[in-house]
């Protein structure tokens, strides 16, 4: 069982965030680097008109980011994550992202919370809609 | 890349991608004890190391879908994936696979869901779902 979130004390229906940041054209050729992946949407140009940030860029860090604002999550880890694209991830704008704590619950032993959350950006627009599905620690509950 | 939902057929593959797994932040950082990014925790629950992000993971899993659907997938698509079989290490060589498992109309398309998923070296799978990306109907 988790010493750093106990079970008992997550509340579901707790809102959490919103969390906020600016991806910067530096961040996505970091980006491109670490993953070794050029492509020139993020680069150069894209259908959208100008570089965008890859669609899952931090998508399934959000999850993770919101939950830290309430609990200590150094020894969570994510089990499953699940996003829908609405729009282009922009570079440059500014980012919020708006979660509830939807859900906990005990499986083989191991404690999970699920994060649902949304990002839109400075305009309002949707960007992404995200479910993570988050174990608490490695360590099983004894009861 | 995939421009029409008539280019494409169930049991289509999608162009494998293959990459060393490399997270900057295993190798720059420090974590506190009992995170799953570091070795002696991992390894003392039966792990073969720290532990790879998830949204790192997941950014590769996403990577096969951007090459085959580009903007189909940037705005419009979908992915739900889950992490097992004791995760990726800096350094694995992982290859993620996808094939196209079914297309859905909807009113704005036609919907391309691919399973998808990774393999280390040795063929094991430690990550899997499905994704999908909504391509306009041709006509």
């Amino acid at each position: 069982m988790s010493k750093e979130i106990p079970f008992k004390s997550i509340v579901v229906g707790e809102v959490l965030g919103p969390i906020e940041y600016t991806i910067k054209k530096r961040h996505v050729e970091s980006y491109t680097q670490d993953w070794r992946d050029p492509n020139p949407m993020y680069l150069t140009d894209s259908p959208f008109g100008g570089p965008i940030a890859p669609p899952a860029y931090r998508a399934g860090l959000d999850g993770f980011s919101l939950l830290a604002t309430k609990y200590d999550t150094h020894a969570t880890i994510g089990v499953k994550t699940e996003h829908a694209f609405f729009s282009p991830v922009p570079i440059g704008k500014r980012l919020i992202t708006r979660g509830v704590l939807a859900d906990k619950y005990i499986k083989r032993g191991i404690e999970y919370v699920v994060v649902k959350f949304t990002m839109t950006d400075e305009d309002g627009v949707k960007i992404r809609e995200s479910t993570d599905h988050i174990a608490l620690s490695v360590e099983r509950v004894i009861r | 890349m995939i421009v029409s939902s008539e280019a494409v057929h169930v049991g289509s593959k999608l162009v494998a991608t293959r990459h060393t797994a490399y997270q900057r932040s295993l190798v720059e950082r420090t974590f506190l004890p009992k995170s799953i990014h570091r070795d002696d925790y991992t390894q003392s629950r039966g792990y073969a190391g720290a532990l790879m992000s998830s949204y790192v993971l997941c950014g590769y899993m996403s990577e096969i879908m951007v090459n085959s659907f580009g903007e189909h997938y940037i705005k419009g698509g979908k992915i739900s994936i889950k992490f097992f079989g004791g995760g990726v290490q800096n350094g694995d060589k992982i290859t993620v696979k996808g094939t196209v498992s079914d297309k859905v109309k909807e009113d704005r398309g036609t919907r391309v869901v691919c399973d998808i998923w990774m393999e280390k070296n040795d063929g094991r799978k430690v990550v899997a779902g499905r994704a999908s990306a909504l391509l306009p109907n041709e006509g």
